[in-house]
């Protein structure tokens, strides 16, 4: 009886050893689940709202001077149209589109 | 001035004024070169001198941070005939924004002191230059604000599709 309890002590402290030394087997990792024939059928609106695009801004560093050129084609282009709803006030001068590189 | 501005045709600030209304003013003017890159004022500083350019072309800058680095960012430009620096004329007469010049170019110097004794000194003068100054502040509180528009648009636009 001694034997066999020291015997199942051995395995216990050699099991804890063995964990603490990274011996254990590690748990097998999650398969990647076959793909379901029918997620090919799924629409896309499934995965986002219909009729609204996710906004992608650009995250690209860019050098500082380039940044500033393209702000200042950006001001120059919007005072273009700006000059534009002042000679003439409306609410689609106001909207109208300017070929800024920063908003198209 | 040179003799052809005389009439104040083609100068902003004097537009209107007779040869006799203009003529107290030419000799408050004083020539100011500055070449490609030079500084006229800086933000912050006491606005002592209102100018006319004559010409090139000169810019105007603020600070904005790019990147988290502080640059200058263009916030408008002006060329022959506009007035630059008119906080010599309103209190509290400090510049708002900074200017250097994009080009080689001549510009006419005002002291705002002076400028706006001759203003009192001759009021039926005086008036219309204020009405022209009105005139340029109008439209460029007119300018920003629809530039300040357009970019909340696009704000809303970006933020609640």
């Amino acid at each position: 009886m001694i034997e066999v309890v020291a015997l199942v002590g051995a395995i216990v402290v050699m099991g804890g050893f063995a964990v603490f030394v990274g011996l254990a087997p590690e748990p097998e990792p999650q398969r990647a689940q076959p793909a379901d024939a029918a997620a090919d059928t799924v629409p896309s609106q499934f995965f986002g709202h219909a009729g609204k695009p996710e906004v992608i801004v650009e995250r690209r560093p860019i050098a500082a001077d380039a940044a500033l050129r393209r702000l200042e084609r950006h001001v120059r282009a919007e005072q273009v149209v700006v000059e534009g709803f002042l000679r003439l006030p409306s609410a689609e001068n106001l909207r109208r589109r300017s070929a800024s590189p920063l908003v198209n | 001035m040179a003799a052809g501005e005389s009439s104040g045709a083609g100068i902003e600030l004097f537009r209107g004024l007779s040869a006799s209304q203009i003529a107290p003013f030419r000799p408050l003017g004083r020539p100011v070169r500055l070449s490609r890159g030079s500084s006229l004022f800086q933000l912050g500083d006491d606005a002592l001198t209102l100018y006319i350019v004559r010409s090139g072309r000169i810019a105007f800058t603020m600070p904005i941070d790019v990147q988290g680095t502080p640059q200058d960012a263009l916030v408008d430009e002006k060329g022959p005939g506009s007035v630059v620096g008119w906080s010599a004329l309103a209190p509290p007469h400090r510049y708002t924004l900074s200017a250097h010049a994009l080009e080689d170019s001549e510009l006419t110097s005002f002291l705002g002191t002076e400028l706006r004794a001759q203003i009192v000194l001759d009021p039926a003068a005086g008036i219309v230059v204020l009405l022209n100054l009105v005139e340029l502040l109008g439209h460029r509180a007119q300018q920003t604000q629809a530039m300040w528009l357009r970019e909340l648009q696009r704000t809303l636009d970006t933020r609640l599709g």
